[in-house]
């Protein structure tokens, strides 16, 4: 048993740190909205050149085969920035889901991402929508037939839809042509539940990067806004608002990295670590954008103020990949049923 | 990371768990806040340590078996699966043991440590003061130093367990001339002195589970200084932090009483949907429990590789004693009609726990520091924020 990261994993979680915290600066993200929808190419061909896109990729690939553990940290940091382009879901949605498969094809396709000949993106299995269908050459979807197949962007039917969040492109999508089969329905029911999994774990790891992100914001502002003579954040009221924050936060961690340690070792409760996982840090950071914004008075709800775009990310992220009726009902599922290991010895058995 | 139990961790479980299988009492005992119930518990004590089992983490020559955190909490849900008796010394083996451990000298240890594994020596906390509660450094009961000995005169308050115990660790001033959080010394008081009185306070459910101590030119060896004189603030704050962190409430005890929760639910399911807030109030205890569960294996794990405690184990503390209030309430509004019968009708004798339970479940976040210090202290040294 040792719950903890090794400290190659700490150091190149905090080397991504340095460079997104660098590159991915609130200014940047503002000018991308400003672009009327146009990607940032820029930033994706550095994190390209850098090998975090293709860091889950297997190394007989080209990648550097990272795992879910090695990654969670990572997809954290990109919370922490909000950003918007779709580093982590590719890392962590659609490489595991390709990896998953057998054949040329999805290996094929592997190798284009390492080369940066293109980006994949996926159909969302709720509500069908596509992040970044734009920008990418295919998106994996499951058809009517429930085969999960790739359908080229080519010629498909994109219609732009807007979200709260400026930072998310997001697309209808309807292809012209039927994709190419990637895998037969027969096992649809797994790699709908791996689809669903890999995104909630991806929104759950980076929600806790948004927590904190909203926490230091707030905990900053509050030292140096003065009332009464006192900094604010000097107040019993304020210092326990964020204090509950810090309490939720701590607490929702050790159920995100369990759920990535579940996903790699596909251990049988994973679906459920995962739920578990999504709620906890989906609530976390519901709590750091109102408690965050509380602190902040006014000064948080203007557009100048940087607040409202981690606001705004958390909420996209708490609705997307399961929401949390989602996620409670199948836990609810479990822990009502009869076999169902509860009690002091159950949580690692 | 990785997430699984080794093969030794495994021969531990298996070891304790045959252990206990063996040992614990088939009938419950009664409350060690009650004078046959804290014998009963105190023989209980006595049972641990014969089968080696009173202090798993503590060296073998102190009477434990030099185990690690995590298989201090292998050990705990092992206690909790098979609903052994609760520890009537946790102030000692929780609290009092792992200060000794780290401020004590080597002759201390050896005098102390063994009788309280042996459960011969029990402790009772002596922090309060009726003016000094949540301000604990506003302490006032004085130790004079007169030769070989301190001369102890003034009162402590919510001494738990001093009723029967048979010592006392507290601070106390030891330079009268000194203020606040200077000049206070960290002094262990045996409780059948001369000029020591004890006042019964009843609780809640009207036993004594706490007491006030009245010390008047109580005399105590020089010897029983833990630390050295004018450091108490220091070694209690280190106290404070096995009791915030930890060692006080393991997981096992809140994922036994979420599983119960459960329990409750299944077989009360009809009544208990008629309120559609309780379906996710038992999904919420279950999840926090996990929660709690994974966040103490990794506090655990960072320690084991070479981490320190911070003031993030004031989070444990917030949490598990909300968590505690929110799952007997939840039960209680399972129970519905009859939640708060004790006895007299078929059922109830369920009922008679989950209402102790959550009678001591508001006690949670008022001992060991209310939770309004706990978020002070989060807010000030975990984020920084300005006092």
């Amino acid at each position: 048993m040792d719950f903890t990261f090794t400290e190659e994993q700490l150091l190149l979680r905090d080397s991504t740190r340095n460079l997104l915290t660098t590159e991915v600066t609130p200014s940047r993200l503002r000018k991308q909205w400003e672009s009327h929808g146009i990607a940032d190419a820029d930033l994706w061909n550095k994190m390209l050149d850098l090998g975090i896109i293709s860091s889950t990729i297997p190394e007989e690939l080209g990648g550097s085969g990272l795992n879910s553990v090695d990654f969670v940290l990572l997809a954290e940091e990109c919370g922490y920035v909000a950003l918007a382009e779709p580093v982590v879901y590719t890392a962590l949605v659609v490489v595991p889901l390709l990896c998953e498969l057998e054949g040329d094809f999805p290996r094929e396709l592997l190798s284009g991402l390492v080369k940066g000949d293109y980006r994949i993106s996926v159909a969302c299995p709720f509500t069908g929508l596509v992040e970044d269908a734009d920008t990418s050459a295919f998106v994996l979807k499951f058809n009517s037939n429930k085969d999960l197949v790739a359908c080229s962007v080519t010629g498909a039917e994109l219609s732009p839809i807007r979200s709260i969040d400026p930072g998310r492109r997001v697309f209808g999508f309807k292809e012209c042509e039927p994709g190419k089969v990637l895998m037969e329905n027969e096992r649809f029911e797994c790699l709908h539940e791996l689809l669903i999994n890999l995104m909630a774990f991806a929104n759950a790891a980076q929600s806790l990067g948004l927590s904190q992100r909203m926490l230091d914001l707030a905990v900053s502002y509050t030292k140096d806004r003065y009332q009464f003579r006192k900094p604010i954040g000097s107040f019993q009221a304020v210092k326990h608002l964020l204090a509950n924050v810090a309490i939720k936060l701590e607490f929702a961690k050790p159920s995100v990295y369990r759920a990535a340690h579940s996903l790699l070792q596909y251990a049988p409760k994973r679906s459920l670590h995962v739920s578990h996982a999504k709620i906890a840090a989906c609530e976390a950071a519901s709590l750091a954008a109102k408690n965050s914004l509380q602190a902040h008075g006014a000064m948080g709800y203007t557009w100048e103020y940087d607040l409202h775009i981690f606001i705004k990310r958390s909420l996209v992220l708490s609705s997307t990949g399961g929401d949390l009726g989602f996620h409670k009902a199948r836990l609810l599922d479990s822990l009502f049923s009869n076999d169902f290991q509860l009690g002091p010895t159950a949580t690692f058995s | 990371m990785d997430l699984s139990f080794s093969k030794a961790e495994l021969e531990f479980r298996k070891e304790i768990r045959s252990w206990l299988r063996e040992n614990v009492p088939e009938e419950q005992l009664e409350s060690f806040d009650t004078q046959v119930g804290f014998q009963q518990h105190r023989d209980w004590e006595k049972t641990l340590h014969a089968g080696n089992w009173g202090m798993v983490t503590w060296p073998k020559e102190y009477g434990g078996r030099g185990c690690s955190l995590i298989e201090w909490l292998i050990f705990e849900e092992e206690y909790y699966r098979a609903k052994a008796p609760l520890r009537v010394n946790q102030n000692g083996l929780f609290l009092l043991g792992p200060t000794l451990m780290e401020f004590g000298s080597k002759e201390q240890k050896e005098r102390f440590l063994p009788k309280m594994a042996l459960g011969e020596e029990i402790w009772a906390q002596g922090w309060s003061e009726p003016n000094a509660g949540s301000d604990m450094a506003a302490i006032r009961t004085k130790a004079i130093r007169k030769g070989e000995k301190y001369v102890v005169t003034g009162q402590k308050i919510w001494s738990t367990r001093a009723v029967w115990a048979d010592w006392i660790f507290g601070m106390f001033r030891t330079d009268p001339q000194s203020e606040r959080h200077h000049g206070l010394s960290f002094i262990l008081v045996p409780l059948h002195s001369k000029g020591v009185t004890i006042r019964p306070i009843a609780q809640l459910n009207g036993l004594t589970g706490f007491a006030e101590v009245f010390f008047d030119e109580v005399e105590v060896p020089a010897d029983c200084l833990l630390g050295e004189e004018g450091d108490g603030w220091k070694v209690a704050m280190a106290t404070a932090g096995f009791e915030r962190g930890l060692m006080l409430r393991s997981p096992a005890r809140f994922q036994e009483t979420a599983r119960r929760l459960v329990d409750l639910y299944k077989k009360n399911k009809q009544q208990a949907d008629n309120d559609p807030s309780i379906r996710e109030a038992v999904l919420r205890a279950y999840l926090d429990a996990e929660s709690y569960c994974l966040l103490t294996y990794q506090t655990a794990s960072r320690l084991v590789n070479g981490g320190h405690i911070g003031p993030e184990s004031s989070t444990n503390k917030v949490f598990w004693s909300e968590l505690d209030q929110s799952m007997h309430s939840t039960a209680l509004s399972i129970i519905g009609a009859r939640a708060d019968l004790m006895s007299g009708i078929t059922g109830t004798e369920l009922t008679a726990d989950w209402l102790e339970g959550w009678l001591f479940a508001q006690s949670g976040p008022i001992y060991a520091g209310t939770n309004e210090v706990q978020r002070n202290i989060i807010s000030e040294r975990m984020l920084g924020m300005p006092r």
